[in-house]
């Protein structure tokens, strides 16, 4: 497998997890595209014993972790907009917003683990950090998203 | 309880598999990483030859440029300008505003300039063939500074001026019609709306950067709609021009003497296309009216997507794309594609340009 094939492969894998560690299509598009930017100059040495997919992880979430130039401030709402067509994209407003309530290391570790289905060493592979920090942010992950009510059975059926 | 129940896995689970929305078309990525660790490479062998270059200037050149500084763009200062190394650095120390003969003016970083930004936030260039000329207006529009409300979709800028008796001014001001103020000069002083200063400055610069090209290239034809906003990195065409662009996020260094938008719907499809009314105020707007927030809630806002490309007299042509419901602006660096850089948001301004050349 060439490095075009492993990203028509697992490209779009990727661009979804990246989208919930951003909550935003296009810094998710950013994210992997600089990820594999990254990794790529490795895939020759490392695609041969599989673990170029770790390799690209790891760099899209410490790239992930290291964005705090992109947390942009100065949020401007507008209620005046040039064109009234309304979208059809639904967006899971309240998902966001409590992925958004978590640290970043917080919220890399519950993509990983519920959405990549990581195991904890593997999601401490990628965040470079050990077993015992990952239990710790995946603990009060949790905590969060419970008080969110993100994690209410019914709740989750409603926004279905 | 710090672990899942089976009820609350299956929960999150579901939410997370159905939050995320269909993926975009990737199929530049490739190539655009492929691009990206390219350059990466390049310019670690550029900084080692770069040191090696630094290190014999140090010893044999660096004298002989004494009194003449380089500046940190393409443009040369007439003879006899001083133009600082750092033009942003040091402490403002003109007097008086008001008072004064010009010697270069340039852009610098404001407090929102983030320092792991992939690109420079802050617009690129020493002004310095019509500082004078340009500042003289300013001086002459001085009066009283005024607070005002800010302006949606504004963008905050800081300007520098040094005069020919080697002091500076410093000019803060949003892209807004808020007054833009000077200091020190005997406090601040109020001068020309800060979106006519900022449209001032990038005009002259991209005026000053274009001067260089004094053959005219005729103009080929304009680049036609791509069948959809992902593959727009192909319409960027490198002219004359094109080696000397900075890595300014926005186009400062041409001047925009035609252009091109191409609409879509939230689906891709292209409904719509036409030239540029003022493709000038179509670029200035491109770095006037952004925002950075990326969470922009504008939940009725439409999906469209416009596909904007620019030519100068040379023939460069250089694309942006405003893409959906959040308005996203993203600009192309490079050619055969370009590269994709999202910058942030497109501000009211720029959405209005740009939907009026397809109305």
């Amino acid at each position: 497998m060439d490095f075009s094939e492993y990203v028509a492969a697992r490209g779009r894998a990727l661009w979804r997890a990246a989208w919930l560690l951003t909550g935003d299509s296009h810094l998710a598009e950013d994210l992997v595209q600089t990820a594999l930017t990254k990794a790529w100059p490795h895939f020759e040495r490392v695609s041969g014993d599989g673990s170029f997919e770790a390799y690209v992880r790891r760099a899209m979430v410490t790239t992930y972790l290291s964005w705090r130039g992109r947390r942009w401030v100065g949020e401007i709402p507008s209620g005046r907009v040039p064109d009234v067509r309304v979208g059809d994209e639904h967006v899971d407003v309240d998902l966001l917003r409590a992925l958004g309530s978590l640290s970043r290391q917080q919220r890399a570790v519950v993509v990983l683990r519920y959405f990549a289905d990581l195991t904890e060493a593997d999601t401490a592979a990628a965040l470079g950090c050990s077993v015992g920090t990952i239990k710790q942010h995946h603990s009060r992950a949790i905590a969060a998203l419970r008080t969110s009510g993100l994690l209410d059975p019914d709740d989750a059926e409603e926004a279905r | 309880m710090t672990e899942l129940s089976a009820a609350e896995r299956n929960a999150l689970d579901a939410r997370l598999k159905e939050a995320v929305p269909a993926e975009p078309d990737l199929t530049g990525l490739v190539a655009r990483s492929e691009n990206g660790a390219r350059r990466t490479r390049r310019r670690r062998r550029a900084g080692g030859l770069v040191t090696a270059a630094v290190a014999v200037t140090a010893v044999i050149v660096a004298p002989l440029l004494i009194g003449s500084e380089p500046v940190r763009d393409g443009a040369r200062p007439p003879v006899g300008t001083h133009v600082p190394a750092h033009p942003c650095g040091g402490t403002p120390d003109h007097a008086d505003f008001t008072q004064g003969t010009a010697a270069w003016v340039t852009f610098c970083p404001t407090r929102l300039s983030g320092r792991d930004e992939v690109l420079s936030l802050t617009p690129t260039g020493v002004l310095v063939s019509d500082a004078a000329s340009l500042v003289a207006a300013w001086q002459a529009s001085t009066g009283t500074a005024h607070s005002c409300p800010f302006a949606f979709g504004s963008t905050e800028f800081s300007v520098r001026v040094g005069f020919s008796d080697g002091t500076s001014t410093r000019i803060d001001g949003n892209t807004g019609p808020c007054q833009a103020a000077a200091s020190p000069s005997k406090g601040y002083i109020g001068i020309a709306s800060g979106g006519t200063v900022y449209s001032d400055l990038v005009r002259a610069l991209g005026r000053q950067a274009s001067s260089g090209h004094t053959r005219y290239d005729p103009p080929g034809p304009p680049p036609t709609c791509p069948p959809s906003p992902v593959s727009a990195g192909r319409l960027n065409v490198d002219g004359a021009s094109a080696p000397g662009l900075h890595d300014s996020f926005f186009l400062l260094d041409m001047t925009a003497v035609e252009g091109q938008v191409c609409r879509y719907d939230g689906s891709g499809a292209l409904i719509a296309s036409g030239p540029a009314p003022g493709p000038e105020d179509l670029r200035i707007a491109s770095g006037s009216s952004v925002m950075r927030s990326p969470f922009q809630r504008w939940r009725d806002a439409p999906a469209t997507s416009y596909v904007v490309t620019l030519r100068d007299r040379t023939d460069t042509w250089r694309t942006f794309i405003v893409s959906g419901r959040r308005h996203t602006l993203t600009f192309f660096r490079g050619s055969s594609p370009g590269v994709a850089y999202r910058i942030g948001f497109a501000g009211e301004d720029l959405l209005l340009q740009v939907h009026e050349a397809t109305r």
